[in-house]
């Protein structure tokens, strides 16, 4: 993407700061206030246009699977009702439309339709960044998505098992595996010993 | 949440980083045209809503300027039919010309006993006036 459209997406961001809590937001939104809702995009815009990316592995899926989120949120209006932290309500929202979307491109293109568990591919011309992530890349995506989840995105136990609408347990479960891969790797080890 | 299970998912710190900087690579940014389409539907979304629910208020305001018409149309009827029940002076069991002459001959006495008909805080020959006035309008079976 050119500078001018980094430029300009950072600059909006900037531009729609807004002090009120996701509750805050979500009343006002509920009693008629667009603005609002616009608060409620910039502030998870780019968390889900990560995410949706992560689940399509291309980025014009990705955008399309954004737009077609905020819009699927945008309907629960009047009425909608935040149980948890909204990264709880939008994660699968998300993962499922992303899964359409690579079905429906599958279908374009005339390939198998692919069952709705297989894992995303990885984004096109991104390798690993780091050491922890060459050796997350051995662990399937459902391992990296938990401990992304926990300790980058700060969701509990409960809000994650509620997100990718699994067990507490297998959330608990992938966090000890994920972790005890780290620690047993060579590249990775160092990071636990003190 | 115990504290076995709290230190079991503690992390350095380091290793946080680490983390983000794996979630970041798939970071993508988001153009206007992507901005603008969302934001766009969102503004017609909310314009819907907000006419919807002017609809709704007009609705319930035009219903309840008619429940306060009809009461009040009731209540004055209800009120009046209550003050000439009591303009029966004679207390024949209907209001007529007599009742009319017993509260004039009562007004003319100085008899403070009688009933305030055309309510305007007094007993006088206005209400005579009054009881004739629906006499008459009885009679004719208005």
């Amino acid at each position: 993407m050119a500078a001018s459209d980094r430029r300009a997406s950072l600059r909006t961001l900037a531009e729609h700061h807004d002090p009120r809590s996701d509750q805050e937001l979500i009343a006002a939104a509920n009693a008629g206030d667009a603005g609002a809702f616009e608060s409620l995009y910039f502030r998870y815009r780019d968390w889900v246009g990560g995410l949706a990316f992560r689940f399509t592995g291309d980025r014009d899926l990705a955008l399309d699977v954004l737009q077609e989120t905020f819009l699927y949120f945008l309907k629960k209006f009047p009425g909608f009702v935040l149980t948890s932290h909204l990264k709880t309500f939008l994660y699968p929202a998300v993962r499922n439309l992303s899964i359409a979307a690579r079905q429906k491109t599958r279908r374009a293109q005339g390939d198998t339709p692919m069952p709705e568990t297989i894992e995303a591919p990885t984004p096109s011309g991104v390798g690993p960044v780091n050491e922890v992530d060459a050796v997350l890349s051995t662990l399937g995506q459902e391992h990296r998505e938990v401990l992304l989840l926990r300790f980058v995105e700060g969701l509990t136990m409960p809000e994650i098992a509620e997100a990718l609408e699994i067990p507490v347990g297998t959330v608990k479960s992938r966090i000890h595996n994920g972790l005890a891969r780290l620690r047993a790797d060579e590249r990775t080890k160092n990071f636990f010993e003190k | 949440m115990n504290d076995d299970q709290n230190r079991n998912e503690q992390i350095p710190d380091t290793l946080t980083e680490k983390l983000r900087e794996v979630a970041s690579k798939t970071t993508i940014l988001v153009p206007a045209s992507v901005d603008g389409a969302v934001l766009a539907q969102a503004k017609a979304h909310f314009v819907q809503i907000s006419r919807e629910r002017s609809k709704i208020l007009r609705i319930s305001w035009l219903a309840a300027a008619a429940c306060v018409a009809l009461l009040a149309i009731f209540g004055i009827r209800h009120l009046e039919h209550g003050r000439y029940e009591r303009a029966d002076i004679d207390h024949s069991g209907h209001v007529d010309i007599l009742d009319a002459f017993a509260l004039a001959r009562r007004i003319q006495q100085g008899s403070q006993q009688g009933v305030d008909v055309n309510g305007d805080g007094a007993v006088n020959k206005a209400d005579v006036d009054a009881i004739a006035a629906q006499a008459v309008k009885l009679k004719r079976g208005v």
